[in-house]
Order: C-alpha cells, then structure tokens, then sequence
C-alpha cells in the first residue's frame, strides 16, 4: 500500500457525541466564568450631587414601575397573589408560533405576529380576555414579522416590528386600533423624495406621549428620534449619542429615559467589550453618560423597574445614585423551553423570560415550567403575565431580608476639574521612571494585560497663560505593540465633559483605579480621561486659548 | 433565558459543528478526552465572543480555527503514542501502524500530523490550513510534503525485515 492508497478515500473519525450534553457543559462553564468575573469586578461607587441633594433610593416604598412595553403602571397587587405558577388558557386561534409581540390594553392582550414552526414570519393576531377567558382573531398586521415591540398609548397600540425586506431587515412601524379593528402604516423619521426611507431603529419605549426610538439607520446612527401619534410627525430628540454604535436598547425606568448599548473594539486584537449607558432628557435633548461597566457579554435586556435599569442578568444601574451594582448571583443558563415570552417590569421584579430579578433584594427567581407549548410574546396584565404558552402568575417579592448596602456617603467631589490636578487626581502617581524593564510593575494596564510605562507625566500651567493646564505624557508601550516612544502634549483649555470616546479611534485604554486613560492615535491625536460620572477630551496640541 | 435567547444562532452552530470538530481535533491530538476538552474551549470562546463572531461570514471557521491551532499546540507539547517507533521498532506495532491509518499519523510530528489530517481528511483548502496553523500556504506545502514522505518511509519498510528484528 503506498500513501496515496492510504489516503485516498480517508475520513475523520466518526465520532459518538452527545452533543446536547456538551451543549450544556459549555453552558455552565460560561456561567461560571461570568459568576468568576463579577466576584472580581470593581464597582465604581459615585454619588453625583446635584441640586445640593441625593435622592438615596430606600429599599420600600418605591414607585410601582413602569412597564416598558404598556408604558402604563399595572393595576396595584397585593404581593401575595401566589407562589409563581401557571394556568391554561382557553386555546387560542393562531397557529404555533415563538416570538411575535404582545401588549396588554387594559382589556385584553393582543398577540400578534411571530414566528411558524417553520420559520417563516406571520402577520396574523388575536386578542385575549383574561376576564372571559377567550380569544377573538384581529386583522392582520400589514407585514409578517418574526419580532419586535408593541406599546399600549391608552387608545392604539403601536407596533414596530422587524420586517424582512430586500437588503436586510427594516423597522416596519405599525398603529393599531382595537374599537374599529383597523391598521395603519406609519411613516418612518426619514421620508425622501420618493417615499418613506426604510428606517432601521432600536426597540422603543413609550414615554406616555411620545414613541422614543435611537435611530441604526448608518447616516442618523445614535441620534434619538421621538414619534408623537397624536400629530403623527416625528421629531429629532437628541443628537448621536455615539455614531459608531449600531446596537442599541431603551428603557423608560421611572420618568427617565435611557438608552444602553454595546460597544465592541475594532479588529481582532482589540476587544474591549463593555456597555455605554446614559440617560437622555426628552425636553432638552441632553444626554449624560452613566459609568459603563465593564462586562463581557451581559445579555441584551434591559428593564426598568422603578429608579433601576436592571440587566437582569449582571447588576443595575440605580438611577438615583447613579451607581453600578452587580447583582450577587447571576441568572443560570437553561436549554428548557418554554417559559413567559415576556420581558419587563412584573410587580416590582424584573422580568427576563425565564428568571426574575428582585433590584431590591438581589434575590433571583427562576421561573417554574409552563405548560407545554411554544411560547409567543408575552404581556403583563398586572396580574399574570399571558402568552399563547398559559397565564403565568409570579410569586410575590420576598421580604427585604438581604438587603443592598446603601451607598456610603462620601464628600462630593470637589477636584477643581477645569483649572487644576488636585492632589491624588489621575496625574500625580506615576512620575518616576521604571526601570529599563517593561515587565515592571506599573499601575497602568489595559484590559488585555498590557502595560504602559509612563516616563512622565507632567500636568502643569502653560507659561503663556496660567489659566491653561497643559498635559504631557512620556510614555512607551510594552506587550507587543510597537508603538514608538510618544511623547504628547495635550491643552486643558476645550475640556467637553461630555465627550464620548469613539470605539473606532480609540487604540489603547488604560486603567488607574477607577479612572481610565484612553489615547486615540488617529487624527487628530486625543486623550480621553474617562472619571467614574464623566468623560473629558483633551485635544493634543492645539493652541491654548486664554481666557 | 436559553443560550439562543442571548446568543441567537450559537446553538446552531454548536449542533452542527460540535461533532465534526471533535472528530477533527481528535485525528491531530489523538486522545479522545483531549480532543473534547480542546473542542468545548474552542467553543466557549466562541460563546464569550459571540456578539463579535456571530458577525463574521462564517462563524463556524472561526470556531474551527480556534479548535485546531489549540490542538495543534497540545499535540505540540506531548509526544505522539507512537513516536518511539523508528527506535523501538516494535515489529507487531509497525505492521498495525502500516494498516490504520490514525495510528501511522501518531507517528509525525504535530504541523504535519495537523495539515495531512485538515487536507485530506477533512478536505480543507491550504488557505485554510494556513490560517488554522498560523502560517503561510508554502508553509503549508511543506508541512504535506513531509507528512506524505514521512507516511511513505513508514509503508516502505519490508514486514519481513521487521520479523527479522530490524
């Protein structure tokens, strides 16, 4: 036998996998990485003062939440409605389906849409009485979609549903009125000589008045537009947030909006994937950014649950405090089909499908088996959440037996930020040359390991014009980047605190603490220092300005 | 909330690649328990990567790559089963290894272990061999080369000559 008859003919070995088994190992070792990673995250503790008070959040007593998808407060419930569990409903009309969207309007819960067992999107709907215990069919929707979100206005419900078009998926915008049975497409923000644009748009929230979107589309990404059924016109509401971003979710958590998303590195050797979080004031269109924890895939819903924006799957923004908290256990990964199809704010918890996150508590509770069958969408009624799957009731919140820490209260924040590094800011620690040896201790890493050795840093008044601070930093770069020894200077005078750093420039980041050192080696060249409640951009070299 | 819920289309992936990659991983490493080992962390990579990845044309070359080179450098690092043959020259050992073909790939080194299994074995393109190893087409090219050469000396040796000792 020669090798070509040895080879000839030869095939990998069949192998005997369980391959669901070892789904679900690589599962669990992908929970317990992430439990790993947040037992060692830092969380940044920050109280903003502003007005001269903190609303610190008390435990008891909140305000019922806001369902995002209703934007109507649930009917008040007692919290002891029951331990979590289900019950049949009268079957309804539709075929079997997943996803879909569903909307609770008071009376009845509208399903409408999702996906066929084979795939293919629908556009048919029912509505659901809970107090008759029976389904009626609605016209159908304009388009098939497979997903989206429906917000109840108190008279129509709007429907943005991703619609499959040619070129990609577009944002179909859709209103529909239950007393006459009857559908209307909506223009999109974008209407060009020819017609509507097809529009590409986050989910929305519903504000009580206006259907708030952050625009995707490539020319408008980030920008935050708002659709007012009552006039039927849109209107630009904030300008971009970050245009690089293509990914965004909303939620309306109390009477704030805030909009969250994921930014991801450029390349393959730069991923610094984490979360912009800010919050947006629809009357003046001001956006301030919320300090992003650094996380590595923490899921994509979000939910507003009083003054928290809860991911329920790692931690919450508080809102008031504007503080990151981690929760203490995060949700488990199941491979069990079904569960409520539903997503939002449930009585005090936050609601993520399959588990339920108390903010208050921290506790976790994972959603019992359903009945069998696919579930659709889901809405909450104020009193069980309803699906094409069942009526699923949750348990009432446990008592605040474990309960978070307030937030120590620490002076406010007085470094003079615009005229002068105040003792322990970013710029006194490293002055002093390492040794000629980059495997040196410095307290300047990235999030990949690397290193930065500054030679100087140097944060001193211009000659010319003492009210200019002037920033220069020596520094070399270790772990394999080749970066030549730079040595920048950077002019204090045009500080936006606001400033956004753009994943596409940024090359490099690096931490100190809380505080982080971000230098853009694109053009121009910037420095981005990036404190625990704000951001500032320093711009390299440009002339200062006296003021 | 399922793995597909927070990461649509993974489990796809996994369900359709996941056998295929552990048979491949398992022809360079040799170890079936290593081979699964190699393959759920070329996996796990993946999930942890997933919003990134499930971007890419192919997020299942992705995978493949990861699992291989992770192979490549575990074979690296513990000598084949075989590799004491030429010395040792078990008479019985050399026929079975002249007969079954897994057992006269323990015999080469990793890279070319590596590119004689992905190429005729799995059918994989050089280009792809290339990126999966680290390394040029040429490079490749040589790899195969050797491999086939290395495989040929095996097969020249006369049984009898191995009965006799030798």
């Amino acid at each position: 036998m020669d090798v070509d008859e040895l080879l000839a003919g030869a095939t990998l070995p069949d192998v005997e996998i369980d391959t669901e088994a070892a789904l679900a190992r690589t599962a669990g070792r992908w929970r317990a990485r992430r439990q790993r990673r947040l037992a060692a995250l830092a969380v940044a503790v920050v109280v903003v003062v502003a007005s001269g008070a903190i609303a610190i959040a008390a435990t008891s007593g909140r305000d019922a939440p806001v369902d995002v998808h209703t934007g109507t407060q649930p009917a008040p419930t007692t919290s002891t409605v029951g331990s979590g569990s289900w019950r049949r409903i009268a079957p309804s009309p539709l075929s079997p389906r997943t996803e879909g969207v569903a909307a609770w309007t008071g009376r009845e819960v509208v399903v409408v849409g999702g996906s066929s067992t084979a795939s293919a999107p629908l556009a048919d709907g029912a509505a659901y009485d809970p107090a008759q215990d029976a389904w009626r069919r609605i016209a159908d929707a304009p388009a098939p979609f497979i997903s989206g979100s429906a917000s109840w206005t108190g008279r129509e419900l709007l429907v943005a549903a991703d619609v499959e078009a040619t070129g990609g998926t577009r944002t179909g915008l859709y209103s529909y009125d239950p007393a006459t049975d009857h559908w209307k497409v909506l223009d999109p923000p974008l209407v060009g000589p020819l017609g509507p644009l097809p529009a590409h748009l986050s989910r929305p929230v519903w504000t009580g008045k206006q259907w708030v979107f952050v625009d995707e589309t490539p020319a408008s990404a980030g920008s935050v537009e708002a659709y007012d059924p009552s006039t039927a016109k849109w209107a630009g509401v904030a300008r971009p947030i970050d245009g690089s971003v293509r990914d965004w979710a909303v939620v309306w958590a109390h009477d704030e909006m805030v909009v969250i998303a994921t930014a991801d590195g450029q390349g393959e050797t730069v991923d610094h994937a984490g979360y912009l979080g800010a919050t947006v004031d629809i009357a003046t269109g001001r956006w301030h950014r919320l300090p992003a924890p650094r996380l590595d895939d923490a899921g994509s819903s979000w939910v507003g649950v009083g003054h928290r924006v809860v991911n329920p799957l790692v931690g919450m923004w508080d809102l008031d405090t504007r503080m990151w908290e981690p929760l203490s256990s995060s949700s488990p990964l199941s491979t069990q089909p079904p569960h409520t199809g539903f997503v939002g704010a449930v009585d005090g918890w936050a609601a993520d499908d399959t588990v339920l996150v108390d903010p208050t508590s921290d506790e976790l509770h994972f959603v019992e088996p359903g009945p069998k069958g696919r579930p659709s969408a889901g809405a909450w009624t104020g009193h069980e959440i309803v699906s094409l799957a069942g009526a699923y009731t949750p348990p009432p919140r446990p008592k605040a037996a474990h309960v978070l820490p307030e937030p120590p209260t620490t002076t406010p924040d007085t470094r003079p930020h615009r005229c002068a590094a105040a003792p322990g800011s970013l710029f006194d620690t490293v002055h002093e040359p390492r040794g000629p040896q980059y495997e040196e201790y410095t307290p300047w890493t990235d999030s990949e390991g690397c290193f930065i050795r500054i030679d100087d840093i140097a944060d001193r008044p211009d000659p010319q014009c003492p009210s200019v601070r002037t920033l220069t930093i020596s520094a070399r770069i270790a772990h394999g980047l080749d970066y030549p020894n730079k040595s920048i200077t950077y002019v204090r005078a045009h500080i936006d605190p606001d400033a956004m750093p753009p994943s596409t420039k940024f090359i490099l980041d690096f931490h100190h603490g809380e505080e982080e050192l971000w230098f853009g080696f694109g053009d121009p060249d910037s420095l981005y220092v990036r404190y625990p409640d704000h951001v500032e951009l320093w711009p390299a070299q440009q002339p200062p300005v006296c003021e | 909330m399922t793995v597909e819920r927070l990461r649509p289309g993974y489990e796809e992936l996994f369900r359709t690649e996941y056998a295929r990659v552990v048979g491949t991983v398992l022809s360079i490493v040799g170890d079936r328990a290593d081979a699964e080992s190699v393959t759920q962390d070329a996996f796990l990579k993946a999930l942890v990567r997933w919003g990134r990845i499930s971007r890419y044309d192919r997020p299942g070359a992705w995978v493949r790559r990861v699992a291989i080179r992770d192979a490549v450098r575990l074979a690296e690092r513990r000598p084949a089963p075989l590799d004491e043959l030429g010395a040792v020259a078990d008479p019985i050992d050399r026929v079975a290894a002249r007969l079954d073909l897994a057992r006269a790939l323990a015999t080469l080194p990793a890279r070319q272990r590596a590119a004689i299994v992905l190429q005729h074995l799995a059918g994989w393109p050089t280009a792809e061999i290339a990126g999966a190893l680290g390394c040029s087409e040429s490079t490749v090219r040589v790899h195969l080369h050797r491999g086939r050469a290395a495989l040929g000396a095996l097969l020249s040796d006369d049984p009898q000559e191995l009965h006799d000792g030798r």
